[in-house]
């Protein structure tokens, strides 16, 4: 009949009589990661209202979900893997929108010969056309430059699809490059 | 070299491209003070557009969370979020409910007019329903991490300890006999572990004599259906005491679990969802042994917490399960399944909605078929103290809500008897609209002596 404790997750640490917390010690993980978790949800989401809300949704999941978390030096993977989640269910629910307003703001200017810039603003346009998974992974590869088993960790898929989806991926960039020339 | 390459150029040229138009600035100061707000508040925290989040971070609901998890994790769905969500605002949103400030730790209901709960660095208890309670006394300054467990009377009760020294764990539990004015220690066992994080023990007195615990040696992320679902434990170990935990004795059956310990309504009888196979484990010796089984396939492949577990005077077992799910309030059913054979199989007995369609949050036993369990009150003019207690008398079939509470309910609720209990709550307010916080208050224990129907605070 007891209301609180009795298993794992909350607990208290004795050091003389003070009492700390197992949280308190979740807390301090949660705050060293806040800024790379921020840099890589914009990356993802190419915006910074939704990076706002996707980290904050991000971290309350996490905080809610903490008591999975058994090895604090596997925070990274754990807690990378809830924020790809936050920003793939994002980038779905804003796809089909997105897709049709960048579709029209960003074709290049007519008469532009200033080809590295083409390439790499036709690079950016693919990318922005890819779905979220493919996106995602494309972020994680080579902006933060993850290799492919750590995104496999992150995204729980086997590194074969990872793989798959970055030969898609690049596969659809291609042509899209071949037309900036 | 890269470990993927399907095109050096290509794989160049794009790694390039993003590098140089994506650079993302640091967050901005409010996602920074939003964050350290959960960090601040374990988790309570919020703002006004952050979508719900759950506040019940108190270890019963968080045991409830992670078993839902574990069963989600088996059956291949996602669990909902569970939120104290307040019901719709004029434009649909939900806004979470904030404990600012400090909450409280341990507490509970040994039995009749005896409770206890932490404050500061020891504990109090009370010998008359709350009305007074005895100083702190302090709880043993042992090594490493120390778990309030469990009080059977006024007299009788139990920490754990773990510490944590070279990869191994030892696992120490302390006994009172005196109410916890002087403490006496036994070891249970030293075990292989690795983690900045206490090894998992969970400790179940059924008296003053016999007692067992649980220790999750070992956990590995993921489970074999979902590997990106919740740790899973493979090794675990049970151990039984039949002199007040002066010694402990390793016995064979231990279910190996999920995030969390099993759950004890009576003394006697508890279960334990497992994730690593998707089934449910029962006792009904107080934890000695176990029997496990998978659950129906009519509710399995739902996200659903088990609530309440009752033996009847004939032996069968009657488990409260509730469905659950995110959003907007739905009718959502409770299902009722029994067990003839002890645990080793289970049937649906009845299913019905909730009285107001929203889920259940916590069930508490506080007699034979008298249960009382907390649920959103559906009603937008009670926001935010929108939670509201139901009572059923009949095993879950029928149920009647009872007095509003005035608060948020934020702990788990836990009672002695049919009279007298004791829960967290928060007084929450909200800011004026045009404020970025969200609404919120001071957790602080309340403790009732008319079997929930009012509620008063405890004088820490």
């Amino acid at each position: 009949m007891n209301g609180a404790l009795s298993s794992g997750a909350a607990m208290t640490e004795m050091d003389g009589f003070r009492i700390v917390t197992v949280d308190d010690a979740f807390a301090d993980l949660t705050l060293r990661h806040l800024d790379a978790a921020y840099r890589l949800a914009w990356a993802i989401l190419g915006d910074s209202g939704d990076a706002d809300d996707a980290t904050q949704d991000a971290f309350a999941l996490a905080w809610r979900k903490r008591s999975s978390l058994r090895e604090a030096d596997r925070f990274d993977a754990w807690f990378g893997r809830i924020l790809v989640n936050v920003c793939r269910e994002r980038l779905r629910s804003r796809s089909r929108e997105r897709t049709r307003i960048e579709t029209i703001e960003t074709e290049p200017a007519a008469g532009d010969t200033t080809e590295p810039l083409h390439r790499r603003d036709a690079i950016l346009r693919a990318i922005d056309r890819l779905d979220p998974d493919h996106r995602i992974v494309v972020i994680l590869r080579f902006w933060a430059d993850l290799t492919v088993d750590d995104i496999a960790e992150r995204l729980a898929v086997p590194p074969g699809t990872v793989k798959s989806r970055l030969h898609d991926a690049l596969r659809s960039i291609r042509p899209r490059l071949e037309d900036a020339r | 070299m890269t470990d993927f390459e399907l095109d050096d150029d290509l794989d160049r040229e794009v790694r390039v491209a993003l590098r140089t138009a994506i650079d993302p600035p640091a967050p901005p100061q409010f996602v920074c003070q939003a964050v350290a707000d959960l960090a601040r508040n374990h988790g309570r925290s919020g703002r006004a557009t952050l979508r719900p989040v759950t506040i019940r971070s108190h270890a019963s609901a968080l045991m409830r969370l992670a078993a839902a998890l574990a069963i989600a994790a088996l059956v291949g769905f996602s669990l909902a979020a569970r939120g104290n969500h307040g019901p719709g605002t004029p434009n649909g949103e939900r806004g979470p409910v904030v404990a600012f400030g400090s909450t409280q730790g341990a507490y509970g209901w040994a039995s009749g007019l005896v409770g206890w709960y932490t404050s500061g660095s020891g504990v109090r208890l009370t010998v008359d329903g709350g009305v007074t309670w005895s100083a702190i006394r302090p709880v043993p300054a042992a090594p490493g991490v120390v778990q309030l467990d469990q009080f059977v009377d006024a007299f009788h009760g139990w920490t754990s300890s773990t510490s944590t020294t070279s990869g191994t764990a030892k696992v120490v539990v302390y006994r009172t006999a005196d109410g916890g004015l002087t403490w006496q220690s036994a070891a249970v066992g030293s075990f292989p572990y690795h983690s900045d994080f206490p090894l998992p023990t969970s400790l179940h007195f059924t008296d003053a004599q016999h007692g067992i615990v649980l220790v999750d040696e070992e956990s590995v992320p993921g489970s074999p259906s979902d590997p990106s679902g919740p740790t899973y434990s493979s090794n675990c170990h049970l151990y039984s005491t039949d002199d007040g935990g002066s010694t402990w004795s390793e016995r064979p059956g231990a279910p190996c679990n999920t995030l969390v310990g099993p759950t004890f309504p009576t003394p006697l009888v508890g279960y334990l969802a497992t994730l690593t196979t998707g089934t449910l484990s029962v006792t009904v010796d107080g934890g000695r042994t176990w029997k496990t089984a998978p659950l129906p396939d009519a509710v399995a492949p739902r996200q659903i917490w088990v609530q309440m577990i009752e033996q009847d005077s004939a032996g069968a077992l009657h488990l409260l399960v509730s469905e659950t799910q995110d959003g907007p309030v739905v009718a959502l059913p409770i299902v009722i399944l029994i067990s003839r054979d002890g645990g080793a199989s289970w049937s649906e007995e009845y299913r019905a909605p909730t009285p107001n369609g929203s889920s259940l949050d916590d069930v508490v036993r506080v007699g034979t078929g008298h249960w009382i369990a907390l649920q959103e009150s559906g009603d937008p003019a009670s926001y935010p103290n929108a939670d509201q207690l139901i009572e059923t008398r009949d095993s879950g079939r029928t149920w009647k809500v009872l007095p509003s509470t005035g608060f948020t309910i934020a702990g788990a609720m836990a009672f002695g008897d049919a009279q007298h209990g004791i829960l967290q709550g928060i007084l929450a307010t909200c800011p004026p609209p045009d404020s970025s916080d969200g609404c919120g208050g001071s957790g602080q224990l309340f403790h009732t002596t008319d079997g929930g129907r009012s509620w008063q605070p405890l004088d820490p």
